[in-house]
């Protein structure tokens, strides 16, 4: 039975998500060196030219307090309640190596890609 | 309004979170729902409404596939706080099966040695310590029905403090209340000294009044509570701060309660009626001074919730 060819355009989506998941970990702890909730979060992403589904930031910043990498505090006196993430210490040395690892695969694949040709 | 398009949004991503996870998740998601749809409306120089929510909630991505990329928590029977009371569940579940298993091998193997041991020994044993796992068990299944079922999400609890702050206010439930109170006042004042009731249990029994004289002098505190009670509603219509006349229920609550203290001491009642009468009116006096008393600390509790939200809208508003 001949194999149903996927679409490019799946491919480089699911490939995308995938990667982006990762990078957006990493960018998140970055932009939450200063105190910053939800919406201010998924602003600075797109500005930085991270757009995502809105909805999937939360999951991120719930599995990273779990993981105490982020702490978080509300503040009720806006005009609505708000949940405010910042990096933890512990935080900071795993963006660290998160950020070393980033590199060092960005760095495999280029030498692949060069001993290729 | 458009709040249901976000509530089923965020029902769908928080359906199977527990409790907690649930009220913080479902916070967090509305306030940005509405950040967001606050935003996109700025940008078009419109106001919020439903498609813009229904735009941003689109925004949002699928709730099935939010929901799927939250952390799974632990399940009830996993956590710290209720697996030392599991444990405590099996370990006398099993001194149970080990003590009825004990008994029944002695009973094939060397039934003489239970004459040492009497049989009803074991089985008191095996019964109480059934019984132990079976409190602990009932006490376990609360916990857990009040952990996945009872616990009210953030909205729920909103969503009836609006209901009673406007219940509170409510003028239907105001003319009522004064209608009711009137009707009660007017009979008993008209009618106290006719109230029939049968004068024995048997077949001479004639109907003669209940109450006696000396209740005169406490109808004159029922029409004080009662006039009392009808100025409360009225402060209800006219107060903005509706936890002052709610202050006041609760301490007319407590004084009705000392009212029927009072008569259960006096008992004015007709002598000439039969004993079991007036041990069924003592039983009821006592039943109705717990309900007044039950029923002041409620409007105690409403009190300070219409306390607490009236400040905090004052402070918003501010």
């Amino acid at each position: 039975m001949a194999r149903q060819v996927i679409p490019m355009d799946e491919i480089l989506e699911r490939f995308e998500t995938e990667v982006k998941r990762g990078m957006m970990q990493v960018a998140i702890m970055y932009l939450l060196e200063q105190e910053r909730y939800g919406y201010d979060i998924i602003k600075c992403l797109k500005d930085g030219g991270l757009g995502v589904e809105e909805g999937t930031l939360y999951p991120i910043l719930r599995r990273l307090e779990d993981e105490k990498l982020l702490s978080s505090r509300w503040v009720t006196a806006g005009p609505r309640p708000r949940k405010y993430y910042v990096i933890t210490a512990y935080g900071k040395e795993v963006r660290a190596k998160l950020l070393a690892s980033l590199k060092a695969f960005g760095t495999a694949i280029e030498r692949m890609e060069h001993a290729t040709g | 309004m458009y709040n249901k398009p976000i509530d089923d949004y965020i029902e769908e991503v928080t359906n199977d979170m527990g409790a907690k996870q649930r009220d913080e998740v479902a916070r967090e998601l509305q306030t940005h729902i509405l950040d967001s749809a606050d935003a996109l409306a700025a940008e078009r120089k419109a106001t919020v409404d439903e498609t813009i929510i229904r735009e941003v909630i689109a925004k949002m991505g699928p709730a099935s596939q939010v929901a799927a990329l939250y952390p799974s928590k632990k399940t009830f029977l996993e956590l710290k706080e209720t697996k030392g009371m599991w444990d405590a569940i099996k370990a006398l579940a099993g001194i149970a099966v080990m003590f009825a298993l004990v008994g029944v091998v002695l009973m094939i193997m060397a039934p003489d040695a239970l004459t040492a041991i009497p049989v009803q020994t074991i089985l008191e044993i095996v019964f109480a310590l059934g019984i132990a796992a079976f409190v602990i068990g009932l006490i376990f299944f609360g916990m857990y029905l009040y952990d996945t079922q009872l616990k009210s999400t953030y909205e729920a609890r909103l969503i009836r403090l609006e209901k009673s702050l406007n219940e509170a206010g409510s003028p239907a439930k105001i003319g009522l209340t004064i209608f009711g109170t009137m009707v009660w006042l007017a009979i008993l004042n008209l009618f106290w000294t006719k109230l029939p009731f049968i004068s024995s249990f048997h077949e001479d029994a004639v109907l003669i009044p209940v109450l006696s004289a000396a209740f005169a002098g406490f109808l004159l505190w029922f029409n004080v509570l009662g006039v009392l009670g009808i100025g409360i509603q009225l402060l209800f219509l006219v107060m903005r701060e509706k936890w002052v006349p709610s202050l006041l229920e609760a301490i007319m609550g407590l004084c009705t309660a000392v009212l029927f203290a009072a008569i259960l001491v006096a008992m004015p009642f007709n002598p000439a009626l039969p004993a079991e009468f007036f041990t069924g009116i003592k039983i009821f006096l006592a039943i109705v001074i717990a309900m007044c008393l039950f029923d002041s600390g409620r409007k105690l509790w409403q009190t300070a919730r219409l306390f607490i939200h009236e400040q905090y809208r004052q402070n918003s508003a501010a």
